[in-house]
């Protein structure tokens, strides 16, 4: 059954090649190259790529951003320079050793070609990986899991930490979600939760939503039990922030270490819907951002050689401030890729410039490189690759920019 | 669409069983067959109750069969006539900041009591209120206009006037009367950042999600340039300050406001309206189909099916656009129509009506004692009232709840409270099962005394053989199975 699917795909994705050539790129990745597992970090409320990532050498920039703008770098609260164009929010600061590492980057004016300036259709369009609201309701990371699935799959091989798991890894089988480790298992005596696990499989032994996730979560209660991944603390010197985000970014490391058979986990950062007093707000997140992820960098270690974490948002700001000391919904913004395997030390980009004639609609950064792209060109290098149109199937030009060797 | 999205989320369920097997090879011991998921369906008395209140109380089934249906959804909808006295004198006692204005709010010593008193409250109505249909279209409305009560100091004091002088005077009235309001009040003009709306650099949340989320809909025809001119419209729209005798009170500040002719939805909106271009705007908004429309289509997927059924979404939106937006005339709409009454199991409760439905059905009292860990529980599934940081509100479909995280922790919850292991909450069994000691009565009695419907006959037997394992008795497994119950899928579904 899964075999001949994946087939099925495969042929898919080579039927079409012959029609629209452009479009088709079928992994050129080894078959016996290990998957990376991949983080996809979602930074919900639009974060705003002009302020975290400055263009402080572009004039425009501090015509358009008179009171919310990062100074260039040299003087006090100026930006942290990163190619000599771009710099970084001073808040970014913990990620500035990985960055120079080459393991560490940024891509600026990046971003949806969807024209939405609604968080919750941007947010969900982009968690699908499509343009157009259409009949495919699976996440584009849960699309690559379909893919992939086979028998040797644990249970955990998709995690999204929270209450509930994101759109990003909605594929056929169940996400595990779990706010932590600790609190995830039955509450009882020994003896009852034998009893209780048994009677629970029976109850939900059927076949619709409810009782397929109910079962998978008693699945992962096992699974749990034997891993242990509790019995994994950070390795030396990675300090999460003691925030949400920093506690749940910490347990998906724990799970990592606990070879669990997490394949793809997701987990989101919120608060970046910054209309109104915003620079206080950016300072605070950028700085648990950064610490959060190099604290991951550091824990993980060397097995950064088979991790790739990636960061995105689902739209960027207005390119010119309001009236509050913040800014309106707005277009492109920017991603972080995070590996050993990333081309990093480096602000890809494709500056679409901040005159008003650059600017995109209502007076926003135009978007000039597809966010789909860069997961593309993820799943093609560091996995062992599928059909781009089956995991973006309206993205019209594929064009990998290199991000991942 | 809709129907393809159902077809997808079963169909990744028929999926995700298939693979199953191959996924759980490390598990011990599994079920042996997979199983029908249809449960035998609940009787409208019992469907009706379960989606129109906090949970199924005997008092409340006795009645219902006692009056019929359609007379205690009346009784329901008179919500004024019904007797609260006991509920609000209880607040009025304990809860004082319910009753306060913006000043002695911002008097208060401790700030955080406003929205934690809030919150109690609201939990406290949902358990104990005779007025239950009203609770569940003020939970309906206050998560229509969700304003998150942890924004900022401000909005914490004041999204206790917006629960009283906005969502409660309205929540089974006229929806024009309940957006002009909501336009008006102070806490969503902080929560949405209208307060800095000024002329010339406009702020544009307010007017956007004035739009997406409280009345056209993301999808409702609305532009770009309708954002910002609605935005110029509510220029000057804002709230008095310190100091000033209008403190936390809605004003207009004339100098604030953009004067000049602006254009909404294809009308014109004439120079120099002052405070008359917003509530124009209201109108407008009040008035457009695509708001009938989006109104309805929520409605319908509170009260009858994740994916809501077209033809009574359409039904809805004639009633609204006839009505002028009578939300008791939608109401009746759904709960006279043949869809409503062949959705049995197509809601799942979300974690707060789950919590309140499992005490409700035991008649056990939640006290102060206990209210801490009450709150822990609703926490770990995300689902405190006024807690949802974006402004379109909780999530109200099964997709979003039935996560691990929150299946576990329903669980837990169960299991914890027929164990009699919540601090300050006594369950007693012995009221339920009539000292009755055959398995096969006990299970029985028990389905109806607290799922309120028939289970399978392979139910039955499970159930029957939990009881009759020996060692611990029979008597005392009864807690067991009730939690077991609990936690099973037939107490799942509103």
């Amino acid at each position: 059954m899964k075999l001949s699917r994946r087939h099925f795909f495969k042929l898919l994705g080579l039927g079409s090649a012959s029609v629209l050539a452009p479009r088709v790129l079928l992994a050129d990745s080894a078959l016996d190259k290990t998957d990376d597992i991949i983080i996809s970090v979602f930074l919900r409320g639009a974060a705003d790529g002009l302020n975290i990532v400055p263009p402080y050498a572009d004039p425009d920039y501090y015509r358009l951003r008179p009171k919310l703008n990062i100074a260039p770098p040299g003087g006090k609260g100026g930006a942290l320079d990163l190619d000599g164009f771009f710099g970084f929010h001073p808040g970014m600061e913990a990620l500035m050793s990985a960055y120079e590492d080459g393991e560490l980057a940024i891509i600026h004016a990046c971003g949806s070609p969807s024209a939405s300036h609604s968080h919750f259709e941007a947010q969900d369009l982009m968690e699908r990986g499509l343009i157009n609201p259409a009949d495919n309701f699976s996440g584009w990371l849960g699309r690559y899991l379909d893919y992939r699935m086979d028998d040797s799959f644990s249970v955990f091989h998709a995690v999204g930490m929270g209450n509930t798991a994101p759109r990003t890894l909605a594929h056929k089988a169940s996400t595990i979600s779990l706010s932590t480790i600790d609190s995830f298992s039955l509450l009882t005596s020994d003896e009852q939760k034998a009893e209780i696990e048994e009677m629970l499989r029976e109850l939900y032994a059927g076949t619709n939503m409810l009782e397929s996730r109910s079962i998978s979560t008693l699945d992962a209660l096992d699974a749990m039990a034997e891993a242990e991944p509790g019995q994994y603390p950070p390795e030396t010197g990675a300090r999460y922030p003691d925030t949400t985000f920093g506690r749940q970014l910490q347990a998906i490391g724990q799970l990592i270490r606990a070879d669990i058979g997490l394949r793809a986990g997701a987990i989101s950062l919120g608060g970046w819907d910054t209309h109104k007093d915003q620079a206080a707000t950016v300072d605070n997140l950028t700085t648990e951002l950064a610490l959060a992820l190099a604290a991951f960098d550091t824990d993980m270690g060397e097995n950064m050689h088979n991790i790739t974490l990636v960061t995105h948002t689902e739209f960027g700001r207005r390119a010119y401030e309001n009236g509050s000391a913040g800014t309106d919904h707005g277009h492109a913004s920017f991603m972080l890729a995070m590996g050993k395997n990333v081309n990093g030390g480096k602000v890809y980009n494709d500056w679409p410039g901040l005159r008003n004639q650059d600017l995109y609609g209502a007076g926003d950064l135009e978007v000039t490189i597809d966010y789909r792209n860069i997961l593309g060109e993820l799943i093609s290098k560091r996995t062992s690759g599928m059909s781009m149109v089956e995991l973006f199937p309206d993205l019209e030009q594929v064009q990998f920019p290199g991000v991942f060797s | 669409m809709a129907i393809q999205r159902r077809s997808f989320i079963s169909n990744a369920a028929a999926m995700s069983a298939l693979l199953a097997t191959g996924i759980s090879t490390q598990t011990k011991s599994r079920a042996s067959t997979t199983r029908n998921s249809t449960l035998p369906a609940p009787d409208a008395d019992t469907l009706t109750l379960n989606r129109t209140t906090f949970g199924i109380t005997q008092a409340l089934k006795n009645k219902i069969r006692k009056v019929g249906r359609k007379r205690w959804l009346e009784s329901q909808m008179n919500w004024k006539d019904l007797d609260d006295t006991r509920t609000e004198a209880y607040l009025q006692k304990n809860m004082p900041t319910l009753y306060m204005s913006p000043q002695e709010l911002s008097n208060l010593e401790n700030k955080n009591q406003a929205a934690k008193q809030l919150v109690q409250a609201t939990v406290y109505r949902a358990m104990f209120s005779k007025r239950q249909l009203y609770e569940v279209m003020v939970e309906f409305w206050s998560n229509h206009f969700s304003i998150y009560i942890r924004d900022g100091r401000p909005v914490s004091l004041l999204k206790t006037i917006d629960d009283r002088e906005v969502i409660r005077p309205h929540a089974l009235g006229n929806f024009r009367e309940l957006l002009r309001a909501s336009s008006k009040s102070p806490a969503m003009l902080i929560y949405l950042d209208n307060h800095s709306n000024v002329a010339g650099t406009a702020n544009e949340n307010y007017a956007r999600e004035l739009m997406e989320l409280h009345s056209l809909g993301v999808n409702g025809g609305y532009t770009e340039t309708d954002v910002k001119e609605v935005a110029r419209c509510f220029t000057g729209w804002t709230v008095g300050r310190f100091g000033s005798p209008q403190l936390g009170k809605f004003i207009f500040a004339s100098t604030k406001h953009d004067q000049g002719q602006k254009s909404v939805l294809g009308t014109i909106i004439p120079a120099n309206g002052g405070m008359s271009d917003g509530e124009q705007v209201i109108d407008l908004l009040a008035s457009h189909p695509s708001t009938a429309k989006y109104i309805s289509t929520k409605l319908v997927r509170r009260f009858v099916a994740d994916e809501p059924p077209p033809s009574l979404v359409d039904q809805l939106t004639e009633t609204f656009i006839a009505t002028d937006g009578d939300i008791k005339a939608l109401l009746w709409d759904i709960f006279l129509s043949n869809e409503f009454l062949t959705s049995a199991d197509q809601k799942l409760k979300r974690p707060l009506e789950f919590m309140l439905s499992a005490m409700r059905t035991l008649d056990t009292i939640p006290s102060r004692q206990s209210s801490n860990y009450l709150r822990n529980i609703l926490f770990s599934m995300g689902h405190i009232p006024f807690n949802w940081t974006p402004p379109d509100g909780f999530p109200d479909a099964a997709e979003y709840w039935a996560s691990s995280n929150g299946l576990l922790t329903r669980w837990n919850y169960a299991t914890a409270l027929t164990g009699n292991r919540i601090p300050g909450l006594k369950f007693d069994y012995q009221t339920l099962t009539d000292n009755n000691r055959d398995p096969k009565t006990l299970v029985t009695i028990l389905a109806n005394r607290v799922l309120h419907r028939p289970l399978s006959n392979a139910d039955e037997m499970l159930f029957v053989r939990y009881l009759s394992r020996g060692k611990p008795s029979i008597q005392a497994r009864i807690p067991g199975l009730i939690g077991l119950m609990l936690a099973s899928n037939y107490f799942q579904y509103r």
